[in-house]
């Protein structure tokens, strides 16, 4: 159902037009921030205000959209985010990550492999890797200008001094077709390989801090390490408790109040098509039994 | 002042909201997928090509200005038409424009150092070029490469003007400056930002 209220996807068209010339600068100089003059939105920030903005400016009627929010598709975030695009772009939506042509995520990738003609729209709080480090923008954009990325290579090299490893496990910064340091925002560094010669083309939008940047499809993406200290990325010692599965990224769910706890695959259109497929976890076996 | 009768100038999209959509679309995969030309068939009629027209219609509005190469500003419907349907400034400086229209068919130059460059803060500062093609043949021996290509992949268009390939590895050079460009011939648009590489082989 569609709200005649509304322009198409909610935006306004000189809107869109903005936000289309920032997209288009963006896939130009790949992990460079663009500025844009984000609206506000109806919902709140940190809710997802400049992945909303991207997606509304590219999707079209024949775009079949999913959203997920750490993985899930049944999350508050993004249940509100794929009904507002029902209501206000009318477009198909959908849990099945490769039926999608847009998905609109935050802080996950997808298990499934992304394909040539889908496009990931990524939800970012903060998009610049150095604010941390250097909290004047007109300092961290001379910083950009300059490629001078030697101050984030010092803090990874002070994670290995204190903690013997580089301990950054999310928003683990990394380098873009050799040229721009770039915040994955803040997913799992267990997703950053994903990142690298991706199929789809990847978008990154954030709302309050006004900022568009993107990475083509087979893009070098590298995430920053040291020679003697290789980026690793993070490993379960046990399988997906529903679904079996090896090697995908797991939440952990507390069960009772005595401590008992389970892991499950992040990532739920992964974990179910498993199960539906017959794949069954130490948990779900005990249950059937 | 000009005064223009308002039923000398054609329609523009006759759904705005999906056309720019599409037209928009269109050139952000070309962009994403640089040298790999890609359908597009806008139905518009206007005193410039349609596909042409369809990218500015679906990118210029009254924040950005726009630069006409010599046979588009020679005709004055071309500038009338865009300016009369985006509300967007023509400039007559190239290096002031955040978009320029050249159309190689007839003839023009393309000097890809005279558009703003961008500056090393900001490199988004910088014009995109919409380049009007008769087609995107493959030149034998040219190849693509470059964020958004798999390996290499063939690359052309003609008419090619000379001295292009030179051209284009200097604005190459200056990355992240440079110009990019929107390419069109009839019935497809081709992507080739500033991030792309041209090499010739053999």
């Amino acid at each position: 159902m569609t709200a005649p209220a509304y322009n198409f996807a909610y935006l306004d068209e000189q809107t869109k037009r903005m936000i289309r010339r920032a997209i288009l600068k963006a896939i130009a100089v790949p992990g460079y921030q663009v500025p844009f003059a984000s609206r506000e939105m109806p919902m709140p920030y940190g809710w997802g205000t400049g992945g909303v903005q991207v997606t509304a400016s590219i999707l079209g009627q024949k775009d079949v959209l999913k959203v997920i929010d750490q993985g899930a598709d049944d999350t508050t975030n993004a249940v509100s985010i794929r009904q507002f695009f029902e209501k206000t772009a009318g477009v198909e939506t959908t849990t099945e990550t490769l039926a999608a042509t847009v998905i609109q995520t935050r802080h996950r990738i997808p298990e499934t492999t992304l394909q040539g003609h889908q496009v990931l729209v990524y939800q970012v709080p903060i998009p610049e890797p150095l604010r941390f480090l250097e909290p004047r923008e007109t300092e961290t954009r001379k910083m950009h200008a300059l490629a001078e990325y030697g101050l984030m290579h010092v803090k990874l090299y002070e994670d290995i001094a204190r903690h013997g490893h580089i301990a950054t496990t999310y928003a683990y910064p990394v380098l873009v077709a050799g040229r721009y340091v770039m915040d994955p925002s803040p997913t799992p560094k267990f997703d950053n390989p994903k990142m690298d010669d991706c199929a789809a083309l990847q978008l990154f939008g954030a709302g309050r801090e006004k900022r568009i940047y993107a990475i083509p499809p087979h893009t070098k993406v590298v995430s920053l390490d040291f020679e003697d200290h290789p980026f690793e990325v993070t490993r379960f010692d046990r399988p997906c408790a529903l679904c079996g599965a090896q090697g995908s990224y797991l939440d952990e769910v507390v069960m009772d109040d005595r401590g008992a706890r389970m892991f499950v695959c992040s990532d739920t259109d992964f974990c179910e098509s498993r199960q539906e497929n017959g794949h069954r976890g130490p948990l779900n076996q005990e249950a059937a039994e | 002042m000009e005064i223009v009768s308002q039923t000398s100038i054609l329609p523009g999209f006759a759904n705005p909201v999906a056309d720019a959509q599409y037209g928009f679309r269109t050139a952000m995969d070309a962009l994403a997928r640089p040298a790999m030309p890609q359908s597009f068939a806008p139905r518009l009629r206007a005193p410039l090509v349609a596909e042409m027209a369809s990218v500015a219609l679906s990118l210029l509005d009254f924040e950005v200005s726009f630069w006409l190469s010599p046979s588009l500003e020679r005709d004055p419907a071309v500038g009338t038409y865009l300016r009369f349907h985006t509300g967007s400034r023509q400039t007559t400086t190239p290096g002031a424009a955040s978009f320029a229209f050249v159309d190689l068919t007839a003839g023009d130059p393309l000097d890809l150092a005279a558009f703003a460059q961008g500056t090393a803060e900001y490199p988004d500062r910088s014009t995109t070029v919409i380049v009007g093609c008769s087609d995107f043949t493959a030149s034998p021996g040219l190849m693509a490469e470059g964020p958004g290509i798999k390996g290499i992949s063939p690359f052309g268009f003609s008419p090619m003007p000379q001295g292009f390939q030179s051209d284009w590895a200097r604005n190459r050079d200056g990355f992240p400056l440079g110009v990019d460009l929107l390419l069109v011939a009839p019935g497809s648009l081709m992507g080739l930002p500033r991030s792309t590489r041209i090499l010739s082989r053999g």
